[in-house]
């Protein structure tokens, strides 16, 4: 039993930090912008960064495992949108993609892998028509990979920007998912699915929810740092905010869950890479508890700093945290799911 | 990061299941519903060589590292041994035979931890004094040096083995006028004269684990049963912590397991509306709640043990998170459990109503969970 990172993963990872860090400032500027040029401009400019890191290829393997969750945890902490689009974007189509590339086209593949362009993936959950939300990188993407059912269960498919835009309304959402996430409306949908290759909608789940767990740690992590570095400057009376037990307290419980969640999530990714047999359950009870984790320790924090922390990016974290609960396997389903498992359903 | 066990200590899990199972569970129920002592489990735990894992083979133990020892006391909890007894083995392990080992002279050694370690003798830890919980530093109880002994004055309270201990690591005070760096350590023997216990008290949980209050009047102790310098007490009772945080979570974690599996084989047997209650969603998310505590709990636990064993000293902050968690989120699963059984439940016959009360006392013993939260919000 080992709890301790190598020196060589430390090495990386605060490699990775130190090259993003110093770009970040501008770069949200971008990735916040209603302008959906700039959007896809910081979107690419940010992918250029990553991609001289090995935060790609530890993601793309077939068994991830506890080192891809330190890289995500990064990204997620220093910015939940170039991870979404980053993760639910390029990275979720060429997971899913990779075991079929047979039947693709490879000529795009190489370019999406290099993050040179930027892909989006979108998931029609029922047959018919009908408005599509939080598709990442869904106004700017070059590449769609499709997914929706048919008779025969469900088929994923590929098509470029011209092909689906010409049959689509693509809006970016609402501040703070936009314009990193769209609402789109397919007018008609580009039914050269019939063709497309069979999908297991577990399979798509499953690599949404590692998403979403890293999502949610690293928006624990910047709560709780945010909290506690305003603790500790902000005064009361003759002493820091952090000093009163109320607070403290507060802040104990926040930092509780954090190391919970995280160790909860490590073992859920290790058993993942070994093929242990819970390696499922587990999985489950991540996504569950480092979601429902992080919703309660944005709430917490935000109480914490008052005013302040409504006003500032906690704000945005809140609202990004509501929806690691809704996303992938949804919390309650997650539950579901670990009994039944546990049942032997 | 690598969170396997060895196959020595998977091996050595099951048949310390497979021996609690045999020995020891059996006789749980009765002993809960008497509110007893079980003096021949305990001492069929000291034949097995459990009271004493830790320890080097000449005091009478196995060598065992840290985690080892954890597991051991995980796998009692997943047997279905009860919070009582795995509390009054914790007690007697680490929080009084560990301290001498850790501290004492060779000849103090010699003397106690052969005796603890099978079982023949037991072990009590006092440090809580009726007016003294969380506020150890204000301890009252009096150690005054008199030529070549000491005597205490005072008393402890709600100390686990209180009423049947052989030998007690009892903290005083050597210097009023000090805090913390005027405590000390002293080993207390049963029939010392000045030394006895108050009666067992009557407890909601880990009824099987006697529990007294220790009275001292001019009880006179011998300079050779100091145990470590004087003023040195206080960093004794800290390393205890890290084992009150570890190794006596543990049983407690895989007690939930054992309520767990208890839970899965009811939801499956249990008819109501003409099918299972396992396929309602409701009982799978009890089901679930139990799931998530006890794995995040589990991993908490052995960093602790992991860190231990890798030679860290008093690792304050991993040690009171793992408690804090295990103390206030096992709160709900437990509940959860019960009210998966129904009004079974709430029966003796189910054992998850004894569960349930025994698990009331981790945010309690041990520290407190607000005393957790403070060492977080300090170390923060």
């Amino acid at each position: 039993m080992d709890f301790e990172w190598t020196e060589e993963e430390i090495a990386m990872a605060e490699g990775f930090t130190r090259t993003l860090s110093p770009q970040l400032g501008e770069l949200e500027t971008r990735l916040n912008s209603s302008e959906v040029k700039l959007a896809r401009e910081g979107v690419l400019r940010g992918f250029g960064l990553i991609s001289e890191s090995p935060y790609c290829s530890l993601i793309l393997r077939e068994r991830q495992g506890p080192t891809s969750l330190l890289f995500r945890e990064r990204l997620s902490y220093l910015s939940p949108r170039l991870y979404f689009a980053l993760e639910m974007g390029n990275l979720l189509f060429l997971k899913i993609v990779e075991p079929l590339a047979q039947f693709f086209k490879a000529d795009y593949y190489d370019t999406l892998k290099n993050l040179r362009s930027v892909a989006s993936v979108l998931v029609l959950e029922a047959e018919g028509v009908g408005p599509i939300s939080f598709v990442p990188n869904g106004a700017y993407a070059d590449l769609f990979l499709l997914i929706a059912p048919n008779q025969k269960g469900y088929k994923a498919s590929v098509f470029d920007q011209l092909e689906i835009g010409a049959s689509t309304e693509s809006t970016p959402m609402d501040w703070p998912f936009g314009p990193i996430f769209s609402h789109m409306r397919p007018k008609e949908l580009p039914y050269r699915l019939d063709h497309g290759v069979s999908l297991e909608l577990g399979t798509l789940r499953k690599i949404q929810d590692q998403i979403l767990i890293g999502a949610s740690l690293g928006s624990i992590k910047r709560a709780f740092e945010e909290a506690r570095d305003f603790t500790k400057a902000k005064r009361r009376g003759d002493r820091p905010l952090i000093a009163c037990q109320e607070v403290g307290f507060k802040l104990a419980e926040i930092f509780t869950l954090l190391d919970a969640s995280r160790h909860l999530a490590l073992r859920a990714f290790w058993a993942e890479e070994i093929a242990h047999r819970e390696k499922d359950v587990l999985l489950f009870c991540a996504k569950a508890f480092c979601a429902e984790s992080s919703e309660r320790v944005l709430s917490e924090a935000i109480q914490i700093m008052g005013k302040d922390g409504f006003e500032g990016s906690l704000k945005e974290l809140y609202l990004f945290s509501k929806l690691f609960g809704v996303l992938g396997t949804p919390t309650e389903r997650a539950r579901v799911n670990i009994g039944g498992l546990l049942l032997g359903a | 990061m690598e969170f396997s066990l060895s196959p020595e200590q998977m091996t050595f899990k099951e048949q310390v299941i497979k021996f609690a199972r045999k020995e020891i569970v059996p006789r749980c129920g009765e002993h809960d519903l008497r509110g007893e002592f079980d003096f021949q489990s305990f001492r069929k735990l000291g034949e097995f060589g459990i009271l004493g894992l830790h320890f080097p083979e000449e005091y009478g133990g196995s060598n065992a590292d840290v985690l080892t020892t954890v597991i051991a006391g995980e796998a009692l909890g997943e047997a279905g041994v009860d919070g009582g007894l795995t509390l009054s083995y914790g007690a007697h392990t680490f929080l009084c035979a560990d301290t001498i080992l850790t501290f004492g002279t060779e000849e103090q050694r010699q003397r106690y931890l052969p005796r603890l370690s099978t079982g023949e003798w037991i072990g009590c830890m006092g440090l809580t004094e009726p007016s003294a919980g969380s506020d150890v530093a204000s301890i009252k109880t009096r150690a005054t040096k008199r030529g070549d002994h000491y005597v205490l004055n005072g008393s402890k309270m709600f100390i686990t083995n209180g009423p049947v201990a052989d030998v007690a690591v009892v903290y005083a005070k050597t210097d009023m006028d000090l805090k913390r760096s005027g405590i000390s350590c002293f080993l207390v023997e049963k029939g010392t004269p000045g030394f006895s216990s108050g009666k067992n008290l009557l407890k909601m949980g880990v009824r099987t684990s006697c529990t007294s209050e220790l009275i001292f009047e001019d009880c006179r102790i011998p300079m050779e049963n100091r145990l470590g310098g004087e003023g040195e007490g206080w960093i004794m009772a800290l390393r205890t912590v890290e084992w009150d945080r570890s190794a006596l979570l543990a049983p407690f974690i895989g007690g939930m397991t054992y309520v767990l599996k208890k839970c899965i084989r009811y939801a499956k047997e249990r008819y109501q509306f003409g099918r299972p209650i396992g396929e309602f969603e409701a009982t799978k998310n009890k089901l679930a709640d139990l799931k998530i505590f006890i794995e995040a709990a589990r991993m908490l636990c052995y960093r602790v043990a992991w860190a231990k064993d890798k030679g860290r000293p008093l690792n304050h902050l991993e040690a009171a998170v793992a408690k804090l968690f295990v103390g206030d989120w096992s709160l709900v699963p437990a509940n959860s459990a019960l009210l998966l059984h129904g009004g079974y439940g709430y029966c003796h016959e189910y054992e998850v109503e004894r569960y349930f009360r025994d698990s009331r006392l981790a945010p309690i013993g041990g520290g407190t969970s607000d005393i957790q939260k403070r060492i977080i919000q300090r170390l923060l």
